[in-house]
């Protein structure tokens, strides 16, 4: 298979990823999130990522933007790639309240480029002849690609099936509203029919897309599609560089002969084709990786079967899952920090956390735990006989009253965060929105 | 695969999430009805303070005593429906900070009164100015005599003309332009008016709740009280104090009789179980305000006898502190902050 759909993949993937970290940069984000606040919550597993320093946190941003570039421009493009995926993902790894599902697919994404041959042409490294040009790839090298996006928007397109998403128009009901002043359809976001139009073209759009861009006949329709949709929800919502990754990666779908036109427009020479003979594979044990990966990639979304109860209200099984705009959630929680003799100390969260961190402990149970042996290590510290830590939390779910969401009695501070079901939280009540 | 466990019952579809609600309107309204007559009187309560000031001054007697002592009070209680307005030039001025910074560092301003300051400002100076630095002035004795020495005089006169100038700094900066600005500014994300409300207001309801009332109750300290630590402590005034901040408070949530967050909440049909979510926070309010109300003369002393009377105020504002954090901002769909999510 022509190589050309993957190096328009590299060259673009590379530069959004610089475009990324330079405008995360700029937006003062690389304090705000990881040097105002001493504290990081944790993905269970990944306790073990060092933290750096003020400057270390700068410095592995900057190698980040410079990886992407390499991976854009095909330099030392395994290294790239490696050194790539293996900074942006450590710094995810340093504090999961920041979980963005874009940011687990840059992961994803960039952890296959590292295996697929996407440099062997217009690429500085055939230029600098540390590797011969070659004009065909395998065709797994492509169709992972494909499947992985496909699997994107196929399941976050299952995850809206659901009864607040279908019949409720929760949460856009409560977003759209909200964005009423959007240029000329925003007068239309008032009425609740307009969310219900959005939540189901939404959950069609996602389940249908991946197999529409497979199509000949219906791609351009299809992709016109990707950049209305993604247009639509980059100017409605806080998602950042999201819609800009999908429709320069969706790209992918098309055809050897696009990309080829689509190189020659930026001035690069159409490929010889007397080259693009030769059939290349994959060993047979890496394409026996590509397709456990594959199948790993649409098993884990779906761990979340395996906990009793709501999933949008306990999180167990949430993250990972291309689970986005989803779910309208806030909470509150008043930590008590017990002495032995049961006195209490009430925790002003502020003192510790930052808004963002907040917001996201307070609905989120691993969360809970982790921040519960925080403060418990830390009042100890202060010479105080920290023997328990409770809390009273109250969490909102797409509209409904607050309700209490964890046992107030137990003690968060004798948890210990896991894959376990956290038989703690409590039942989800389901009242009418 | 949810589908089935659906418990919804009727489906409206037609019916309108939001009527037509404007939001600029609400801005308007609050500005004209809230906002601006609290710094109002709270400007034309600081030139009665003055003038109360110089007439001690020029001649300080027991009746020019009390007079200064009275108006105090008043400018006092007067700041407190401004402390939760911390938005756009309030912010920029760090009016809060300036102008209510509390528990007062008792050391540093005797240490000032000895050996001079130079600059109020200055960071040694964080506690030990503004109002609370008035209140100790004040109120540390009865006699008038303490009070009418030079270097006393000379750092009344100071802190009154700094909490002065911050606010005439903000006053200005609404009547020349950030009215306008305000009321355009209609967005829902965290730098909109109305972020900006339900953000401030949260912080400055989370301050009585912390600062004002579970501190001096000793819920940060194993349960062991410290009545020092309450606002106002030496004219002990801390109870009418906090009464004039929920209201305050309040008044920012509902507009007072203008359109308020209240009435944008209604017109998205926010519901609160069985009723309205604005009527649920006003009860709320107005049981925070019962349990204020229901103190004995002074909170200070009644967390010296009486701290079970402290504690229900405390339950009543964590009570509400629920709704103001989740429920409403949730409803209005209001972000607190700019960087990027996926909606959860």
């Amino acid at each position: 298979m022509s190589i050309a759909p993957l190096v328009t993949f590299r060259v673009v993937f590379g530069l959004v990823m610089f475009a990324s970290i330079v405008r995360f940069w700029l937006n003062g984000w690389i304090e705000d999130q990881y040097i105002t606040s001493d504290f990081h919550f944790k993905y269970f597993g990944f306790y073990w990522v060092p933290e750096l320093t003020d400057w270390g946190y700068y410095l592995a941003f900057a190698i980040m933007a410079l990886s992407a570039l390499g991976i854009a421009l095909g330099a030392f493009y395994r290294a790239s790639a490696l050194v790539f995926f293996v900074t942006f993902t450590g710094i995810e790894l340093i504090d999961a309240t920041y979980y963005l599902n874009h940011y687990y697919f840059v992961s994803i994404v960039s952890f296959l480029l590292v295996f697929l041959p996407a440099h062997r042409l217009h690429s500085l490294d055939v230029r600098m002849s540390l590797v011969k040009a070659q004009h065909s790839v395998p065709a797994l090298s492509i169709n992972i690609l494909k499947f992985q996006l496909g699997l994107v928007y196929f399941l976050a397109g299952v995850a809206k099936i659901n009864a607040d998403w279908l019949l409720h128009a929760m949460p856009l009901a409560i977003w759209l509203p909200a964005q009423d002043d959007f240029l000329i359809i925003g007068s239309f976001f008032q009425y609740k029919m307009t969310a219900y139009i959005f939540s189901w073209s939404g959950m069609l759009y996602d389940l249908f897309i991946p197999f529409v861009l497979l199509t000949k006949r219906f791609r351009w329709v299809g992709y016109v599609a990707v950049i209305g949709f993604h247009i639509i929800t980059w100017s409605l919502f806080q998602i950042g560089m999201f819609p800009f990754i999908m429709i320069g990666a969706t790209l992918i779908f098309f055809s050897a002969d696009f990309h080829q036109k689509l190189h020659s427009l930026f001035g690069v020479k159409l490929v010889d084709r007397s080259l693009n003979s030769a059939p290349t594979h994959f060993s047979k044990p890496f394409q026996l990786a590509l397709i456990l990966f594959a199948v790993v990639q649409l098993l884990f979304p779906m761990r979340h079967v395996v906990y009793p109860g709501n999933l949008f209200w306990h999180e167990q099984g949430y993250r990972f899952g291309w689970r986005v705009m989803l779910a309208e959630k806030a909470g509150y929680a008043q930590f008590k920090v017990e002495d032995t003799l049961g006195r209490k100390i009430y925790v002003d969260n502020r003192d510790f956390l930052t808004p963002v961190q907040e917001k996201m402990m307070s609905t989120q149970p691993d969360f809970l735990i982790q921040y519960a042996h925080f403060l418990k290590k830390h009042y100890q510290n202060q010479n105080v006989n920290a023997a328990a830590v409770k809390a009273d939390v109250f969490v909102t779910l797409n509209g409904r009253p607050s309700a209490q969401f964890i046992d107030p009695t137990v003690d968060l501070a004798s948890q210990e965060d896991g894959w376990a079901n956290k038989s703690w939280i409590l039942p989800f009540k389901t009242d009418q929105i | 695969m949810l589908l089935a466990s659906s418990g919804c019952k009727d489906i409206t579809p037609y019916e309108p999430a939001g009527s037509s609600f404007e939001r600029e309107d609400m801005l308007r309204e609050t500005t004209q009805k809230v906002i601006l007559p609290a710094y109002a009187q709270f400007n034309a309560d600081l030139d009665q303070l003055s003038a109360d000031f110089s007439q001690f001054e020029t001649s300080p007697n027991q009746e020019s005593f009390d007079a200064l002592r009275n108006s105090f009070l008043q400018a006092y209680q007067s700041w407190q429906p401004c402390s939760p307005i911390e938005i756009g030039p309030a912010a920029e001025q760090s009016l809060r900070f300036s102008v209510n910074t509390f528990p007062l560092d008792t050391a540093q301003v005797n240490s000032n009164l000895l050996l001079g300051w130079d600059n109020l400002y200055s960071a040694q100076n964080n506690d030990a100015k503004g109002l609370p630095a008035l209140d100790y002035l004040l109120f540390i004795s009865d006699d008038f005599n303490v009070l009418a020495q030079a270097s006393r005089l000379q750092y009344f006169k100071d802190n009154l003309d700094l909490v002065t100038e911050k606010l005439v700094a903000v006053n200005d900066a609404w009547n020349n332009g950030y009215t306008e600005e305000f009321a355009l500014n209609t967005g829902t994300d965290v730098g909109s008016s109305l972020g900006l409300m339900v953000n401030e207001l949260n912080f400055d309801f989370e301050l009585i709740k912390n600062a004002k009332v579970a501190i001096p109750l000793g819920l940060k300290t194993l349960g062991v009280a410290q009545p020092e630590m309450v606002e106002a402590v030496y004219s002990d005034a801390s109870k009418d104090l906090l009464i004039q901040n929920l209201k305050g408070i309040k008044d920012l949530f509902t507009g007072a009789d203008g359109l308020g967050i209240d009435d944008y909440l209604n017109s998205l049909g926010a519901r609160y179980g069985s009723e309205n979510l604005s009527d649920a926070i006003i009860a709320r309010f107005e049981s925070c305000e019962d349990k204020a109300n229901a103190l004995g003369s002074s909170l200070k002393s009644e967390l010296e006898i009486n701290p079970s009377e402290v504690e229900a105020l405390h339950t009543e504002l964590q009570n509400l502190v629920v709704l103001l954090k989740t429920d409403m901002p949730s409803q209005l769909g209001v972000q607190i902050t700019y960087q990027d999510n996926d909606g959860d």
